[in-house]
C-alpha cells in the first residue's frame, strides 16, 4: 500500500510543470544559456517554490548572465531561507565585491551585537517559528505532566523553554515584520539617482549603482524611500530596485 | 460742483493704481569683463501679480540663474510683492554685446527693462604654480565645447591645470604631478583622462595616486574641483617635457526648452617642463645608496635576552619624505649569530607634502654562542634636496645577551627559523562563484507559516491537551474544598429531587424513599440511609430544618417502615415524599 502510494506520488510530482522545469533549468545553465536558465528558475519561483536553493541558483544564473544586481537580489532572497549556507555566503561576497558602491549591506552589526544576536541571525524565519513552536509544545506537555506527577527541575526547565518560546516566536514576528514592512532592496539599474523627493525635479542626493544594497523605509506611488548604511535617506524609482522579500 | 466732486473721487481712487504700477528693473554688477570672468545680474520685479522674467544672453555670454528672493509688503493699502532674481553672467568670447532687455508680465501688463552693453576682452587668465613652467599650449576644445578656457587657466565651464611639486628636482627625488580639474557645470559619471608620458620620470611603484574633491568659488561661480596627485621619481638628470594630459567628461547643458542634456567634452591641461638636476659628487658619503629626501632610522629587538638557539627579531624602521625604493641597509652583526632576512615591508602614501615612505626591515637572529653582543648603529646616508647636502640618519645601538651552551647543530636551528619565515602568501589565480545546488532540493515551498499544519499542530494540540488536563486537575482540587463539597451536595440534592418526582409519577414508594434518603445525605453532610423515624426528625432539626418539616419527615419515615415491614399500602407515598422535598427546598435553608 505504502509503496503504491509512493509511486503515485512520484508520478504526480514528475507530471507537474514545476518538476519538469526544475530538471531543465540546471541543464540550460550547464549549456551556457544563462538567461534562459534564469528565466526558468524564476518561473519555478513564480509557481510557489519558495526555496533557498532555487533563489541561490537564480542568483548564479543572473550572475553568469551579467546582471549583478539581479544576482545579488537572488542570493539575498536565498539567504532568507538559507542563512548558514556556505556556498551562498561565498557567492554573495563575490557579488558584493563586484558592486561599484562602497556601501556596507544594511543591517550589518557591530562585533558585540553580532555575537549576542548570532543565534537569531543564524536562523531563518521558518526555523525561528519552528523552534518557538517546538519549545511551546514541550513547555505545555511538561506542564501537563506536572499536573499528574512532580517533575524535578521543573522551574528552571520551564524558564528555559519559556525563553526559547519568546526567542523563537518573538524572533519570527520581528523577522516577518521586517521583511514585509522594511525589507532590504538591491539596486538593479546600472545607475540610479537618490533624490530628496518623489519626483525627478527634486535634489539629487547621491548616485547609486547596480548591486548597491539599501534598507527600505517606505514604498509610495512608484517610489521607494531608502536609507543607506552610511546614513542618508532619499527616494529611488521603484523600478530601479528589487525588494528582498519572500 | 457735483461733477467736480465725482472727478476728484475718481482721481483719488485711481491714484494708488497709477503710483503702484508694477516695475521691472535690471542691473549688472560689471559691464567690462575678460573672457572667463563672471559678474552678477540682478532683476527686480515689483507688483501685485507677476510672472517670471524672461531674459536671454547673446552668444559670447552665458547666463545662469542663481536664486530668487521674495519680499511682501503693503503699500497704500495694496499688497506689493518684490521678487529679486540673481543670475551669473559669464563671458565666453571677446566682443561687445547688448544684454537685455528683460521682459515680464506684471499685473497683466508687459514690462520691459533697460538694456546694458557688456564689453568682453581677451583675459590674461591665472597662472599655475610658480614651481612649474607656464602652460605652453592652448586647449583643443572638444566638439561643441564652448566653456573651456585656455589650457592651464582656471575659469570657463571647465578647466584643467597641471603642476609639479618641484620643477627642478634632483635625480632620485620624489615629486608629484598634480592635476586640478574644475567644472562649473554639473557632470555625469566619471571624468576619464589620458595620462601624459613622463619618461624619463618614473611612477613610484606600489603607491596609489591621491585624489580629492572639493568645491571652490572662482569669480563668483561655484566649481567642483578634483585634484589628482601622481607620485613620480626622477631616474636621470636632464630636461623632461611632460605633454598635456587629456580629459573627457560629460557635462549637463541646458538644451532646447528647460531640459538639461548631457554633452561629452574633451579638453587638455597644460604641458610642463621639468629639469632634473644630478646629485652633487662633493660630500657623497660611503655607502650612499641613492636615497633622496629626509629620513630617520629606528632599530629594535623584540627580546634582548635569550638562550643559544632561540630567535630574536631585529626590526629596522626607516621613515621619511622621499623615495627609498631598492634601498639596502648595511647591518653588521656578529659572526656567531645566524641571520635570516625577510622581505622588507614598504609602504608609501601621497600627502599634501609629497611622498611619505616607510620601510620596515626584519631579520631573524639565531645566536649560536653565549655572550653579550652589540648591534652597531644602523646608518642610512641620504641626500637632502632642501639643504642640497648629504646627511646620514642613524639608529641607536642595541645589545643582545645570550646564555646557554653553544649550539653545535646549526642546521637544526636554521631549519626551525626557516619554518617561521619561509611561508608565502597564497597566490590568488582567479575568482568565481560556486556551482548550482542541484537535485530536488530546489522544489517545494520551504517557508513555514503560522497556518502551516505542522506549526498549527505544535501550537494548538499541546494547548488543547494541557487545557483538558489542567481543567480536570483543577476540578479535582476544587472538589476537596468546602465549595466543591457544597456544589456536590447541591448536585446530589437536585438529582434526588428529580428521582423523587419520577417515583411519584410512577407511584413507586420504594424509589421515592431511596431518593429521600439521597436528598437527606446531600443536605446533612452524612449518610441518610440509616435515618429512622426515631432519630431522623432530630437530625434534620439540628441541621436547621423547621419543626413541622422535621415532624413531617418523622411521619414519612414511620410510614416507610410500616410499608416495608407491616404491609401498609404504599399508594400516594411517593407523592408525599416528593411534596416533602419541595417543602424542604423552600423552607429548609
Amino acid at each position: 500500500m505504502i509503496r503504491a502510494a509512493t509511486l503515485v506520488g512520484t508520478l504526480l510530482l514528475l507530471a507537474t510543470p514545476a518538476a519538469a522545469q526544475s530538471f531543465d533549468c540546471p541543464t540550460l545553465y550547464d549549456e551556457g544559456d544563462y538567461a534562459a536558465a534564469a528565466d526558468c528558475f524564476e518561473a519555478l519561483a513564480d509557481q510557489g517554490n519558495g526555496n533557498g536553493h532555487l533563489f541561490y541558483n537564480l542568483g548564479n544564473a543572473r550572475y553568469r548572465e551579467g546582471s549583478l544586481g539581479e544576482a545579488i537580489l537572488g542570493w539575498r532572497k536565498a539567504a532568507l531561507y538559507l542563512p548558514r549556507d556556505g556556498d551562498l555566503k561565498a557567492n554573495l561576497k563575490r557579488g558584493r565585491d563586484l558592486a561599484k558602491d562602497d556601501l556596507a549591506p544594511p543591517g550589518e552589526r557591530e562585533a558585540l551585537a553580532r555575537t549576542l544576536l548570532g543565534p537569531y541571525d543564524a536562523l531563518s524565519a521558518s526555523e525561528l517559528l519552528l523552534v518557538g513552536a517546538v519549545a511551546w509544545a514541550l513547555l505545555l506537555i511538561l506542564g501537563a505532566i506536572r499536573f499528574t506527577r512532580p517533575l524535578p527541575g521543573w522551574g528552571a526547565g520551564a524558564a528555559l523553554l519559556g525563553f526559547v518560546v519568546l526567542f523563537g516566536l518573538g524572533g519570527w514576528s520581528v523577522r516577518s515584520y521586517t521583511i514585509s514592512q522594511h525589507p532590504d532592496a538591491v539596486v538593479l539599474a546600472e545607475e540610479v539617482t537618490l533624490r530628496s523627493g518623489r519626483d525627478v525635479l527634486s535634489t539629487d542626493l547621491a548616485r547609486l549603482h547596480e548591486g548597491a544594497e539599501v534598507r527600505v523605509v517606505e514604498v509610495s506611488d512608484g517610489w521607494v524611500q531608502v536609507a543607506l548604511s552610511t546614513g542618508p535617506r532619499g527616494w529611488l524609482s521603484a523600478g530601479a530596485v528589487g525588494l528582498v522579500q519572500w | 460742483m457735483r461733477r467736480v466732486f465725482l472727478i476728484a473721487v475718481l482721481a483719488v481712487s485711481l491714484l494708488p493704481t497709477a503710483t503702484l504700477a508694477g516695475t521691472l528693473g535690471m542691473t549688472v554688477d560689471s559691464k567690462d569683463l575678460e573672457v572667463g570672468q563672471t559678474t552678477q545680474v540682478h532683476i527686480t520685479v515689483r507688483g501685485g501679480s507677476a510672472g517670471r522674467p524672461v531674459i536671454s544672453a547673446p552668444a559670447g555670454l552665458e547666463l545662469v540663474q542663481l536664486g530668487v528672493d521674495k519680499d511682501k509688503g503693503v503699500e497704500r493699502g495694496r499688497l506689493t510683492i518684490t521678487h529679486a532674481y540673481t543670475y551669473t553672467l559669464t563671458a565666453t568670447q571677446p566682443g561687445t554685446y547688448t544684454f537685455g532687455p528683460a521682459r515680464c508680465d506684471i499685473d497683466g501688463q508687459n514690462k520691459t527693462s533697460a538694456t546694458h552693453t557688456i564689453t568682453v576682452t581677451e583675459g590674461t587668465g591665472r597662472r599655475s604654480s610658480g614651481r612649474t613652467r607656464n602652460p605652453t599650449r592652448r586647449s583643443s576644445r572638444g566638439e561643441g565645447a564652448t566653456g573651456a578656457p585656455a589650457a592651464g587657466q582656471r575659469g570657463g565651464d571647465y578647466y584643467a591645470i597641471a603642476t609639479t611639486s618641484d620643477d627642478r628636482p634632483y635625480v632620485g627625488e620624489s615629486i608629484t604631478y598634480d592635476v586640478e580639474i574644475g567644472s562649473f557645470l554639473r557632470t555625469l559619471g566619471k571624468t576619464s583622462w589620458e595620462q601624459p608620458t613622463f619618461s624619463p620620470l618614473s611612477s613610484e611603484p606600489g603607491v596609489d595616486p591621491a585624489q580629492e574633491e572639493r568645491q571652490e568659488i572662482l569669480d563668483g561661480r561655484r566649481y567642483r574641483v578634483n585634484t589628482i596627485r601622481l607620485p613620480l621619481f626622477a631616474i636621470e638628470d636632464g630636461t623632461v617635457e611632460i605633454d598635456p594630459a587629456k580629459f573627457t567628461m560629460t557635462v549637463m547643458r541646458r538644451g532646447s526648452g528647460a531640459i538639461n542634456v548631457g554633452q561629452e567634452v574633451s579638453f587638455e591641461a597644460n604641458g610642463l617642463r621639468v629639469r632634473v638636476r644630478p646629485l652633487p659628487r662633493e660630500g657623497r658619503p660611503t655607502g650612499f645608496g641613492g636615497a633622496v629626501g629626509r629620513f630617520g632610522v629606528e632599530a629594535s629587538l623584540d627580546q634582548s635576552n635569550l638562550v643559544t638557539g632561540g630567535t630574536a627579531t631585529l626590526t629596522v624602521r626607516v621613515v621619511g619624505a622621499g623615495s627609498l625604493r631598492g634601498q639596502e641597509l648595511n647591518i653588521r652583526l656578529p659572526d656567531s649569530v645566524k641571520v635570516y632576512d625577510e622581505q622588507p615591508d614598504t609602504r608609501g602614501i601621497i600627502t599634501g607634502d609629497g611622498l611619505k615612505t616607510e620601510v620596515i626591515y626584519r631579520k631573524t637572529l639565531v645566536p649560536l654562542q653565549p655572550g653579550t653582543f652589540e648591534i652597531e648603529r644602523i646608518e642610512l646616508p641620504f641626500f637632502d634636496p632642501d639643504e642640497g647636502a648629504y646627511r646620514t640618519a642613524r639608529s641607536q645601538a642595541l645589545k643582545l645577551t645570550v646564555t646557554g651552551e653553544p649550539v653545535v647543530d646549526a642546521a637544526v636551528v636554521a631549519r626551525s627559523a626557516e619554518l617561521t619565515s619561509a611561508k608565502e602568501a597564497v597566490e590568488v589565480l582567479g575568482t568565481d562563484i560556486l556551482p548550482l545546488h542541484t537535485g530536488g532540493r530546489m522544489l517545494g515551498d520551504a517557508r513555514l507559516r503560522l497556518t502551516s499544519p505542522l506549526v498549527l499542530g505544535l501550537l494548538l494540540l499541546p494547548l488543547l491537551g494541557f487545557g483538558g488536563i489542567a481543567a480536570k486537575a483543577g476540578g479535582q482540587r476544587f472538589a476537596g474544598t468546602e465549595g466543591g463539597r457544597k456544589r456536590a451536595r447541591g448536585k446530589a440534592g437536585k438529582e434526588a429531587r428529580t428521582a423523587a418526582r419520577r417515583a411519584a409519577k410512577d407511584d413507586d414508594g420504594g424509589a421515592a424513599e431511596e431518593a429521600l434518603r439521597d436528598y437527606l445525605s446531600a443536605r446533612l453532610k452524612r449518610s441518610g440511609a440509616a435515618l429512622s423515624a426515631t432519630d431522623g426528625p432530630d437530625v434534620v432539626r439540628a441541621a436547621g430544618a423547621p419543626d413541622d418539616l422535621a415532624d413531617h419527615l418523622g411521619r414519612i419515615l414511620e410510614r416507610g417502615e410500616a410499608i416495608r415491614y407491616g404491609g401498609a399500602s404504599a399508594r400516594g407515598f411517593a407523592s408525599t415524599i416528593a411534596d416533602w422535598i419541595d417543602d424542604a427546598d423552600r423552607s429548609w435553608k
